[in-house]
């Protein structure tokens, strides 16, 4: 036996070795393609997946119009135009149907107004106020914003998710300091929105929630300041108006949660939507 | 020198510690693909209670509205080009799980091989290597038989390379030893293997920040390999190490000893003087190779996957130079 495993032993694991390095040396050489940015043919035929990305990005979205922001084709009194700005929820994200509060109103609005409606969403994901205030510089939007005749805002969300991953003691002072930058960033951003164009109405979406721990009342009631705060703020411009979502969020969290348990379903968001629909319409008739 | 080579594998098959090395993987790899099932259905039951479910078995339900979100967030063109990346590869990550029915939250068993490896290549599989190439001289030291070999008409530079290729040859059966044996206990207890699925890398550093706008998938088959063949120059260099402390001292305690102590208080030293220059050039800053595929990483300045190989590899040779040097004129008579 000792014989057998003396004779066979090294000559096996020669060829093992052998088969091991080519192994290895394969595997060593793909991993230095793939961090230095290299395609290599293999594993593109073998995926399919290609690198290039879409380089011909839309450069106007709007889902219910001819968007290119530097048509100057709005003073045909006829038609109104409203832009979503903010973050995820401007967006729509949780939706079923992609639409979000912004494009359930705007549907609404449609439905019963007589008047041709326009609409682009330029929320982005995971926006906070101050990235917010970093886009509105960019020229494009100023002319979007000019042509406007309603803006929907959704912002604060997410400075105000910052504090959760702060202990308990750090989030008082934390969320001083992140309501101060909150409000002087909106601040600036009203500022804009104004002078670009005065008439135009802000609708302004109030948090209905933190997150789906509605045991930890400390989060809640930071929530309920800020919600007082940006209501006060808000109501008291001109042509601005906050539209508080706690109550309709209240007693049926689950049912108008989509699954990531953050975001609202295409109900949660109808809700909205009816809501603002109430508030607004009287301001375009 | 191929009989050579041949008596020097058997000599480091028939010790136990080889068989101890492959104890401790197998205990250890239950272990882990235990501690990984028990997590994952924790997550689960949490996820689906606080869902107010049942069970998660709508996964495709809630995959389809991650991708309609993926997709509709990536029709924004003011999106900056590094997040459109990540949003692309993730989109296709869910396309691929919806395409070939897979439970994006289940397990495979080549995403625990992958994870296995990533976990221990800065300090167990070390060890492991330590633990055999220690005492590659320096037990023919202790016990004697160094005067033995060195009485046979062979040159010096041949014993000692025959005892490197061994231990080469070995440390490679340990890291087939890893990557078969964790398969195996993976794919008993998660059930599928999952080599084609996609996983992300194509990281890069640029300025010592994480450069994700170049970022791609790859299949799960080929990360592997990618994997453990960066798990074989770690294996590599502290092998010639082992057997540079080896050729220098005495005693196997010692050379363990040193050699552990060295992987351990080399991590140690990195922490305290992170923003030193010449930390970058310690061999421990430089074994979490798998880090620069998975991009799961601190970026150090002027850290590289090329930087770190080229300064491993330097390791090594300098470790075969003193050991060549050393073992030469040493005088193994006293």
């Amino acid at each position: 036996m000792l014989k057998l495993i003396k004779n066979y032993l090294w000559p096996f694991f020669l060829i093992l070795f052998l088969i091991g390095s080519g192994f290895f040396v394969y595997g060593i050489i793909q991993s230095f393609q793939v961090v230095s940015g290299g395609v290599s043919a293999e594993d593109e035929g073998a995926n399919g997946i290609s690198t290039d990305l879409p380089d011909d990005v839309p450069d106007g979205i709007d889902e219910e119009g001819n968007g290119d922001p530097s048509e100057p084709d709005r003073e045909d009194s006829d038609s109104l135009r409203f832009i979503s700005l903010g973050d995820s929820l401007g967006r729509g994200t949780g939706d079923e149907e992609g639409l979000g509060f912004s494009g359930r109103t705007v549907q609404l609005l449609t439905e019963n107004l007589d008047e041709e409606i326009l609409y682009s969403n330029f929320a982005v994901d995971g926006f906070r106020s101050q990235q917010l205030g970093e886009l509105l510089e960019n020229s494009e939007f100023l002319q979007e914003i000019r042509n406007a005749d309603g803006v929907f805002l959704s912002i604060g969300g997410n400075d105000l998710r910052t504090l959760q991953n702060l202990s308990s003691e750090d989030q008082d002072d934390a969320y001083d300091m992140i309501e101060d930058v909150y409000l002087e960033t909106l601040e600036e951003t009203f500022t804009l929105l104004r002078s670009e164009n005065p008439d135009v109405l802000i609708v302004f979406l109030g948090l209905y929630h933190l997150d789906y721990s509605d045991e930890n009342s400390d989060e809640t009631e930071f929530l309920l300041r800020w919600n007082a705060t940006t209501g006060r703020f808000v109501s008291s411009r001109e042509n601005a108006v906050w539209i508080p979502t706690y109550d309709l969020f209240q007693f049926q969290l689950e049912d108008l949660l989509s699954f990531d348990g953050l975001h609202p379903n295409s109900r949660g968001y109808q809700k909205i939507a009816e809501r603002i629909f109430d508030v607004i319409s009287p301001f375009y008739q | 020198m191929y009989n050579l080579v041949g008596n020097e594998i058997l000599k480091l098959f028939m010790k136990r510690r080889l068989f101890v090395v492959f104890g401790i993987l197998l205990v250890l790899i239950s272990l882990f693909a235990y501690g990984e099932q028990y997590t994952r259905e924790r997550t689960q039951a949490r996820v689906a209670e606080r869902l107010g479910i049942e069970d998660i078995d709508d996964w495709r339900e809630i995959t389809k509205q991650q991708l309609r979100d993926l997709e509709r967030r990536l029709e924004n063109p003011f999106i900056p080009d590094e997040g459109r990346a990540s949003l692309e590869v993730r989109a296709e990550q869910l396309r691929y799980y919806l395409r070939e029915d897979i439970n994006p939250t289940t397990f495979s068993a080549g995403q625990f091989m992958s994870n296995f490896m990533e976990q221990s290549i800065f300090l167990f599989l070390p060890l492991l290597i330590i633990l055999l190439g220690a005492d590659i001289v320096s037990k023919e030291s202790t016990t004697g038989t160094i005067k033995l070999l060195m009485t046979r008409p062979v040159p010096r530079w041949k014993i000692l390379t025959s005892k490197l290729l061994a231990l080469m040859v070995l440390e490679m059966l340990v890291i087939f030893f890893m990557a078969g044996l964790s398969f195996l206990i993976a794919y008993f207890t998660f059930g599928h293997a999952g080599f084609s699925e996609p996983v992300i890398t194509g990281f890069r550093i640029v300025n010592g920040n994480l450069d994700a706008s170049n970022i791609r998938t790859v299949s799960l088959g080929l990360y592997n390999i990618m994997v453990y063949s960066l798990g074989y120059i770690v294996a590599f260099t502290i092998g010639k190490m082992a057997l540079m402390v080896s050729v220098l001292v005495k005693s196997t305690a010692a050379a363990i000893g040193i050699m552990m102590s060295s992987l351990i208080g080399g991590t140690f030293l990195s922490f305290f003087i992170s923003d030193w220059e010449l930390t970058r050039y310690i061999f421990n800053v430089n074994l979490r190779l798998t880090d620069f595929l998975s991009g799961n990483l601190q970026p150090i300045e002027g850290l590289s996957l090329q930087f770190s190989v080229i300064v491993l590899m330097a390791w090594a040779l300098g470790s075969m130079i003193v050991s060549y040097g050393v073992f030469q004129y040493k005088d193994f008579m006293d």
